[in-house]
């Protein structure tokens, strides 16, 4: 390999040789040097980088005049509970509240089923997107884990429409009593 | 009978090829590390589904498991601009504040990241990372104050704006898994208020889960 031949080629003259050193280093610390400094490299990077995703929140506005009028039925009402718990609820009123999970089969699956009741209701727009209009709510007891999840949900099911909004009275009260509010 | 001599092989491995391969990685490794920043508090974001990646020129607003907020501006010039402005605005009530001197200054630029009061900066700006950290550990240091009546952060991100000029700025908040709601809605607003709509969540990417 690359070991060079220093052995002598036999006794052909009868010249006195100085004999040649070996050029063949040993390699073997230096080896044991580069991968000390590759673990320790490999174990200080973080190879898991930091996304970002893009949140756009509405321009606040002084006056609430320009309030876009917004049909209930494409409403879906997500509130986001303590313990990683859901409430949903269709519409303007809270009513009926239900509770759900962060699953695949939980609010991934009623939103879908949403979708398509508004779909079989309204048809698409005209860039193929469903129309539903998904408002978020984050009780005071949810993280901010849930507010991703429930924004990574929106982006899975490809709701375009969505807003992040303050718990109301009506649906606090429907929380404390387990999904109906009392009857004033 | 003659001795069956066993050749004695050579023990003696190349070790070249195994070196080359090994300052090969290595050379890889230094080239593409980019060190964890040394941050005063762990936080531990939640994973999501995006996929793009966090760029460097981001102003980053911190919160932490307790709800404190960390503000967390890019480059050493910017910086420097930004605590002009807060200099400006609270260099009268603060009078530590409002002279500080230009190594003061200087070293507040190589802060990684405000984590207290502007009334503290001249204090502050004088200690390590190291120490920082003690008094973090300790819990001395309240993060900036972002109550409606003392609202610090957002004089930062105002003196960010007129710091940042025209040229384009990004802001992206990086809550941890257990932050709580109310404190990320109340930087949200404050972002809000300040008529910054449109902004970044930094998360972790989906998969690496633990």
């Amino acid at each position: 390999m690359a070991q060079i031949d220093t052995s002598s080629g036999g006794d052909k003259g009868k010249k006195v040789r100085s004999k040649k050193a070996s050029t063949n280093v040993d390699m073997t610390p230096m080896v044991d040097l580069a991968f000390l400094l590759i673990s320790f490299f490999m174990l200080t990077t973080s190879l898991s980088k930091p996304v970002a995703m893009n949140l756009s929140m509405p321009i606040k506005e002084k006056n609430d005049e320009k309030k876009a009028e917004i049909p209930e039925s494409k409403v879906l009402n997500i509130i986001c509970d303590k313990d990683n718990n859901i409430w949903y609820y269709p519409g303007f009123v809270a009513a009926g509240l239900k509770t759900t999970n962060y699953s695949p089969d939980g609010i991934r699956k009623i939103i879908l089923d949403k979708q398509k009741e508004v779909d079989a209701k309204w048809g698409k727009d005209s860039k193929g997107f469903s129309q539903i209009i998904c408002l978020i709510k984050l009780t005071e007891d949810a993280n901010y884990n849930n507010m991703v999840d429930v924004l990574d949900e929106m982006d899975i099911t490809g709701t375009k429409i969505y807003a992040i909004q303050d718990v109301n009275k009506l649906e606090t009260e429907a929380i404390a009593n387990g999904g109906n509010a009392k009857v004033q | 009978m003659p001795k069956i001599k066993v050749p004695r092989k050579n023990t003696h491995m190349d070790m070249t090829a195994m070196c080359d391969v090994g300052f090969l990685l290595l050379t890889f490794f230094i080239l593409t590390a980019k060190f964890r920043p040394n941050e005063l508090v762990e936080i531990v974001t939640p994973a999501s589904r995006a996929t793009e990646t966090v760029k460097d020129d981001l102003v980053t607003i911190s919160v932490d498991k307790i709800g404190n907020v960390y503000y967390v501006a890019s480059s050493p010039r910017r910086k420097a601009d930004i605590l002009e402005k807060m200099i400006e605005k609270y260099g009268t009530k603060y009078t530590m504040l409002g002279s500080l001197n230009a190594k003061q200054k200087a070293q507040f630029t190589q802060l990684e990241q405000i984590a207290f009061p502007a009334q503290a900066i001249p204090q502050m700006v004088g200690l390590k990372q190291n120490q920082l950290k003690d008094m973090q550990s300790r819990g001395q240091l309240t993060g900036v104050p972002k109550d409606t009546t003392n609202n610090e952060l957002g004089d930062w991100i105002m003196a960010t704006r007129f710091a940042y000029g025209d040229d384009k700025i990004t802001f992206a908040i990086k809550g941890d898994k257990t932050s709580n709601i109310v404190a990320i809605k109340r930087v949200i607003d404050v972002l809000r208020e300040k008529d910054v709509n449109s902004f970044k969540l930094v998360t972790a990417l989906e998969g690496n889960k633990d």
